[in-house]
C-alpha cells in the first residue's frame, strides 16, 4: 500500500531510506526522490540556468543513483554522494559537444524572448513571475558568472547549506581547497553584488 | 581573511555548531578582522536569501521528472532520455523525414484518414520557420499554448512546460476529427499535422479546470516577405465573446506581439470549467510562431 510505504520510510534516515532503495524495497526509490528531488534540482539550476536543462539533468541525476544503488554504502552519509553524482552528470553535460551544439541552434529556433519587444508593457511578458523577483535573478545572474568550481561549491554549501566535509565529498576535493574555494567565491560575488547595486540592495 | 586555522570555526559558525570555546576564539578574532567580519555577514545573508531564490521545483514537475525515470529504467520509450541532449535540427529534420513520409504514403495507398496535402508541396527544411499563407488559423488553447502554422502542414505544439498548470488541462476535441492527436508526450503535448486547405480552419478546443480562467492571450507573429495583418480573437464556448485585438500591421522580419485580454468575469461564469477558443486570421503570408495565454492582467 502507498501509504503504508510513505509512513515506513518517513522515519527513517536519508542513508537508511537508500539503503533500503539497494535492496530493491518497495517505495524506497520514490522516496529518496521525494526527499532530494528540489534540492537537486536547485543545485542544477544554478548550474545552468536553464529550467529544462536542470530538469533533465535531475532525471539523470536520479537514473544514475538508481543504477548505483547497490553500490551505496549505507556506512556513508547519503547527500554527498548524491550531489556528486548531480556535479558528475552536470558536469558531462558542460563537456558534451551535442550540447553546446544545441545551446548554439536553440536560439534559431526559439522565438524571441518576452523583451524583444518594444512594443509589449513592462510585466506583460510570460516570464514575469520571475521578473517580480528582480533581485534574486541578479544574485542567479551574478553566480552563473562565477568560475565554475567556485559556483558548485558555494551552490551546496550557501544554497543547499551541505557542510564543508560534504561539500569536499560531493566534489571529490580535498576540504582544504573546498574552503578557499568558498572564500573566493564568496569575495568575488559579494564585490560584484555590491558593485552592481550597493552593499544592502541586494538582500 | 589571513587567519587560516580560523576557517573550520567560521564555517561551523554558519552552521552553527560552534561550541563555546571556539566561539570566543572566533569572536575575539572577528572583533579584529573586518575582512571576515564582512564575509561571515555575507555569507549569512546569502543563506537567507538562497530560501528564497530557490528555483523550485512543482509537484507536476516532480510527477514529470519520476515518470521518466520510470520509463527509463523499464526501458521503454528511448526517447524519454533528456530532449536536450539532441540537437534541435536532427529532431525538426527527423519531423520533416516522417511528414514527407506520410505524404508519399499518402500519395501511394490512397488518401490517409487526414487530408491530402496539395500536390504543390513545399516543404522546407532547416530553422526557417514555414509560412503560413492567407486564411485562417484557429487554435483552442489554454496557457502555454503554442502554435506553429505551416503550408501544407499545420502543426501545433502546446508547449505543457512553460505552465505546469496546463497538466490539468484537459483536451477534448479536434475540428476536423481526423486531427486527433497523435500522442501525448507530456513535453510538447500535442502535435498534429494536416493538410494545406487553409479554408478549412483547423479547431482543438481545450478545457481548463477550475481556476484557470487565462485573462490574457498573446501570439508571436513573424511575416515572410511581404507586410500583413494579424487579428487574434478569442471565444469561449459558453458564447461569450473576447475583446478582440486590433488587426495589425506585420513587417517584414521582424517578430511582433499581438494581445487582447480576456473578460475575466465572462471566463469565470463558466461554472469552473472553461472553454477556450483562439482563432488567428491573417491576411498575407505570415510565419506564426506561438499562441499563449497567461493569467495576470493585459494593462
Amino acid at each position: 500500500m502507498r501509504g503504508e510505504e510513505i509512513a515506513r520510510y518517513e522515519k527513517l534516515s536519508d542513508e537508511a531510506a537508500m539503503a533500503a532503495c539497494g535492496r530493491d524495497e518497495p517505495g524506497a526509490f520514490d522516496e529518496v526522490f521525494r526527499r532530494f528531488a528540489a534540492r537537486v534540482f536547485g543545485y542544477l539550476y544554478h548550474m545552468t540556468r536553464d529550467r529544462e536543462l536542470a530538469r533533465d539533468l535531475v532525471q539523470e541525476t536520479f537514473l544514475r543513483v538508481h543504477r548505483a544503488r547497490e553500490r551505496y554504502d549505507s556506512g556513508r552519509p547519503l547527500k554527498p554522494w548524491l550531489f556528486r553524482i548531480a556535479a558528475n552528470a552536470c558536469a558531462d553535460v558542460r563537456r558534451s559537444w551535442i550540447e553546446r551544439l544545441a545551446r548554439r541552434t536553440r536560439s534559431l529556433f526559439q522565438p524571441p524572448s518576452g523583451g524583444a519587444d518594444p512594443a509589449a508593457p513592462a510585466g506583460q511578458r510570460p516570464d514575469a513571475r520571475a521578473e517580480r523577483d528582480v533581485i534574486g535573478e541578479r544574485l542567479r545572474a551574478e553566480l552563473a558568472r562565477l568560475p565554475p568550481a567556485y559556483r558548485e561549491a558555494m551552490i551546496l554549501r550557501d544554497l543547499e547549506g551541505l557542510t564543508c566535509a560534504e561539500v569536499a565529498a560531493a566534489l571529490g576535493k580535498p576540504l582544504g581547497t573546498v574552503l578557499s574555494l568558498l572564500k573566493r567565491g564568496r569575495d568575488r560575488l559579494r564585490v560584484r553584488l555590491e558593485a552592481a547595486g550597493g552593499k544592502e540592495s541586494w538582500v | 581573511m589571513n587567519g587560516g586555522h580560523f576557517r573550520d570555526l567560521f564555517e561551523a559558525a554558519l552552521d552553527g555548531t560552534l561550541g563555546a570555546a571556539d566561539r570566543e576564539r572566533l569572536d575575539a578574532h572577528l572583533a579584529g578582522c573586518a575582512a571576515c567580519r564582512e564575509e561571515i555577514e555575507f555569507a549569512r545573508r546569502l543563506r537567507k536569501r538562497a530560501a528564497r531564490t530557490a528555483p523550485g521545483l512543482s509537484a507536476a514537475e516532480m510527477f514529470r521528472i519520476r515518470s521518466g525515470i520510470a520509463d527509463r529504467i523499464e526501458g521503454r520509450a528511448a526517447a524519454a532520455g533528456p530532449r536536450r541532449l539532441i540537437p534541435v535540427p536532427v529532431l525538426a529534420a527527423g519531423l520533416a523525414v516522417s511528414v514527407l513520409a506520410l505524404w508519399f504514403a499518402s500519395r501511394l495507398r490512397g488518401p490517409l484518414s487526414w487530408e491530402r496535402p496539395e500536390p504543390a508541396l513545399e516543404l522546407k527544411l532547416g530553422p526557417a520557420a514555414p509560412e503560413l499563407r492567407r486564411g485562417q488559423f484557429e487554435a483552442l488553447g489554454g496557457l502555454g499554448g503554442t502554435a506553429v502554422a505551416a503550408r501544407p502542414e499545420v502543426e501545433v505544439l502546446f508547449d505543457f512546460e512553460t505552465f505546469p498548470e496546463l497538466q490539468r488541462a484537459t483536451i477534448v476535441g479536434f475540428a476536423p476529427p481526423e486531427l486527433a492527436a497523435p500522442g501525448y508526450s507530456g513535453r510538447r503535448a500535442l502535435r498534429l499535422a494536416r493538410g494545406g486547405d487553409a479554408a478549412a480552419p483547423a479547431e482543438i478546443r481545450m478545457r481548463l479546470a477550475a481556476g484557470m480562467s487565462p485573462s490574457a492571450v498573446t501570439a508571436w507573429v513573424r511575416c515572410g516577405r511581404a507586410p500583413a495583418t494579424v487579428k487574434l480573437a478569442a471565444e469561449l464556448a459558453s458564447g461569450a465573446v473576447s475583446e478582440a485585438a486590433p488587426a495589425r500591421r506585420v513587417l517584414p522580419g521582424e517578430w511582433r506581439w499581438v494581445a487582447f485580454s480576456l473578460d475575466r468575469a465572462a471566463v469565470e461564469r463558466g461554472g469552473g470549467i472553461v472553454e477556450l477558443r483562439i482563432s488567428i486570421e491573417c491576411a498575407g503570408p505570415v510565419e506564426l510562431d506561438r499562441v499563449e495565454a497567461w493569467k495576470g492582467r493585459l494593462k
